[in-house]
Parts: structure tokens; sequence; C-alpha cells
């Protein structure tokens, strides 16, 4: 998991240094392995910075507060179910850079929404609202709201979506432990 | 599957990550060797040619921060 003081050294490593390197890719083939590493980093390092970073607090809920979730089985479910979701998406001729269109989306009949929450940090949320938008809603709001996912004031809260999520994810995790 | 990849330095870092702001982009970057060696870039254009420079001061690291949170 990325921490605290990892974050400090993302922020140093990333400000200040005005040496120019050319943007020129290359693309390397990749194991399950490193993709699930990758996708871990994202996503600790998306929830570390929901705690750290001063700007967000206001706006996003605050994860600190949340103490029964344990993300390091989040972790392990994401990376678990990642690849094989990825390769559904291939297999269905979907570009992974966000060039599919949500008709394409609509012709997969293995994706459900208890997918979206993994596919999310795989494609990123502006990507999988096209998914959200082949299951027949408008967009991220409508699925929010539909499902009751919404604060006091009734307006989509997409967070309080991912905590219930997680939970789930939470839930499902040890139900296989007990098995 | 397939990654694209960097170079800066001499060392290889995956793009895990790319956004835009107000129609600045900036990429995620983690270290093939080393996965707590991430670091975040801007792109810039110049002649035609694409770079990448650090970042120009912690508003900005907070900022994209913030909208990678949003994406994420």
């Amino acid at each position: 998991m990325i921490n605290k003081n990892d974050l400090e050294v993302i922020k140093k490593n990333s400000i200040g240094n005005n040496k120019k390197s050319e943007y020129s890719k290359q693309t390397k083939n990749i194991s399950k392995k490193t993709l699930s590493i990758l996708l871990a980093v994202i996503l600790s390092l998306s929830i570390t910075a929901c705690t750290e970073i001063d700007t967000t607090k206001e706006i996003f809920y605050p994860y600190s507060e949340i103490t029964d979730i344990d993300y390091s089985e989040v972790n392990e479910y994401i990376n678990d179910n990642t690849y094989e979701l990825l390769m559904i998406l291939k297999e269905n001729n979907i570009d992974l850079n966000g060039n599919s269109t949500v008709e394409d989306y609509k012709k997969i009949k293995e994706l459900s929404e208890d997918d979206l929450i993994v596919l999310c940090f795989s494609l990123g949320t502006k990507e999988c609202e096209k998914i959200v938008q082949a299951f027949g809603y408008e967009n991220w709001d409508e699925f929010l709201i539909q499902n009751n996912y919404t604060n006091i004031k009734g307006k989509p809260d997409f967070t309080q979506w991912q905590v219930s999520e997680y939970r789930k994810i939470n839930k499902i995790m040890n139900e296989e432990k007990t098995k | 599957m397939n990654i694209d990849v960097v170079k800066i330095d001499n060392k290889d870092y995956y793009i895990v990550n790319q956004l835009s702001i107000d129609s600045k982009k900036y990429v995620f970057l983690v270290n093939e060797k080393d996965n707590k060696d991430i670091i975040i870039r801007k792109i810039i254009k110049e002649n035609d040619k694409e770079f990448l420079i650090g970042l120009e001061n912690e508003k900005e690291f907070d900022l994209v921060m913030k909208e990678y949170i949003n994406k994420n």
C-alpha cells in the first residue's frame, strides 16, 4: 500500500524537475502479475490521496473515518478480477484506450453492474460511464440515483456507491474464507 | 496485455494513467523495476514534438491529484 510518506515522495519527485524527456512511447507486454501490481498501485494511490490531499477534504467522503473496510482485501479482489474482465473486453473488440462507444459495450453479454467497481479502477470512471449507459442509464448520476446512492440533499453520491461496493467485496471475501 | 512505456533518465516507466486539465495533459508513471517509484509528469509540445516535464508547484500537484481521484 502507498502510505502518507510515499505520497510525499511522489510529490517531491513530481515537482520542480524542469529537465525535459522526450515523450516517446513504446508498447510492452506485461504479465497478469504485473498488471495486478499496477492496479494495486492505482487503487492505493487513490485511497491515500483521498485522505491526504488537503484540497479534496471538503469534496470527498472522509475515507479516514471509515474504519470497517479492509482495503487490502478490496485490493486483492480487484486484482483477481481485473484481468478476466479486461480479457472479456478485448475478446469483444473493445479498445482499451477509450475509443469504443456505448454501442460497442452494449454488445457484451458477460458484464453485469457488479463488475463496475472493478472496471472503474482499470478503465477510469469516464470510460466506465459508457458501460453504465450500455446498462440503460443516462449517465453515472442516473445510475447513482436509481440505486439510492444519494446524499442528504438527494444529490447523487459516487463515493457512497464506492464505499458500499468495498463493503460488498469485504463480505464476499469473508464468505469465501469461511467456505 | 500491452501497456505503454516511456523512458526517463534511462529508466522505463509504465504509463498507468493519463488525464487532462484545462487543455494541459498529465501522465502518471510507475517505474518498471520499482513500483514505489511513481512520478507525475506534464506533457508539453515544442516544435511539434512532445516532452515530459515536472510539475510547477504543490498547487499543481494537488490539482492533478484531485482530478486523479475524481477519475478513479
